[in-house]
């Protein structure tokens, strides 16, 4: 039984990664079960029954943060545009070794930074953000 | 006298077993509501999770040994085997070219199954590593759960 295994083991934007991995941001909710459990179609139907349960779920609060949105076929789910833009941005590699190298004595400048940047930014990132910082500090 | 006397013991006797087999179903009923109570909690717990709901509940302190830094010479290290099974091995997940899984990599590495483990999370928590669900499992590969699957993300693939 996949009960060792939840949906929660993968941030947003893990999720969106898959999303965009299996049909360019389109994706049926079983096929991201399948996916996310590693399941197939000759896996337990309870199991099976029991992860699209969970991915609905988890896509139904991204839908909420607006991250993606629901396609025109029940199940169907696609990836929406702020989503897609939050899934493709990139740090320059200098800023991100700066961040990476800084050490401790500098958490209170770069929490400071970081926040600056937060209030800035729009609604949906700033949920997006959130949500990515609290997936790193459950892990 | 005692034909009386046995019948009214009979008759006590009787009644005891009686209110013994009624408290004996009362029991399984309530075990078999706890059961299912337990159940309906267990699945409403599961979809807040499900839902990336953060609980509540006050972190537990964690015991045991500190986490061990992963040097950035690991963190290398683990890079250049993740190359040469990206060339020699075959993907983890068949639609994601280029995926691996954890026991993939310590199949070919020269490094311990704790420095691997180690050395990916920590490329996963930089966001070099992206995990791209389970790996499918094959027919007959016993019970348990498929390795989890990775695969580099895009800037650091190229």
């Amino acid at each position: 039984m996949a009960s060792n295994v939840r949906i929660s083991d993968f941030s947003d934007r893990e999720i969106l990664g898959m999303m965009g991995d299996l049909g360019n941001g389109v994706v049926a909710a079983s096929e991201l079960t399948f996916r996310v459990f590693g399941l197939n179609s000759e896996s337990d139907p309870d199991q099976v029954k029991y992860g699209n349960r969970c991915v609905t779920a988890r896509l139904s609060w991204m839908r909420r943060f607006g991250l993606v949105e629901k396609g025109e076929e029940p199940g169907i789910w696609s990836i929406s545009k702020e989503g897609e833009i939050l899934r493709a941005g990139r740090l320059a590699a200098s800023i991100l070794s700066g961040i990476q190298r800084s050490g401790d004595d500098s958490a209170l400048t770069l929490a400071h930074a970081v926040g600056q940047r937060f209030l800035r930014t729009t609604p949906v990132a700033r949920i997006a953000m959130r949500r990515e910082w609290q997936f790193h500090l459950k892990q | 006298m005692n034909n009386g006397n046995m019948s009214m013991l009979d008759q006590a006797i009787q009644a005891l077993l009686e209110l013994a087999r009624q408290a004996d179903a009362d029991v399984k009923e309530k075990v078999e509501m706890l059961a299912s109570a337990r159940a309906a909690q267990r699945r409403v717990k599961a979809m807040l999770r499900a839902a990336g709901v953060v609980e509540a509940a006050p972190p537990q302190p964690k015991k045991g040994k500190k986490p061990v830094p992963v040097s950035e010479e690991m963190q290398a290290r683990l890079l250049d085997v993740i190359h040469e099974h990206i060339k020699t091995r075959e993907a983890a997940v068949a639609d994601v070219p280029g995926s691996f899984t954890a026991p993939g990599l310590i199949a070919i590495a020269d490094m311990h199954q704790s420095s691997v483990n180690a050395a990916l999370n920590t490329l996963r928590e930089k966001g070099i590593v992206r995990a791209i669900g389970r790996a499918t499992r094959k027919p007959g590969s016993g019970a348990g759960f498929a390795a989890m699957a990775y695969t580099l993300d895009e800037e650091h693939g190229k």
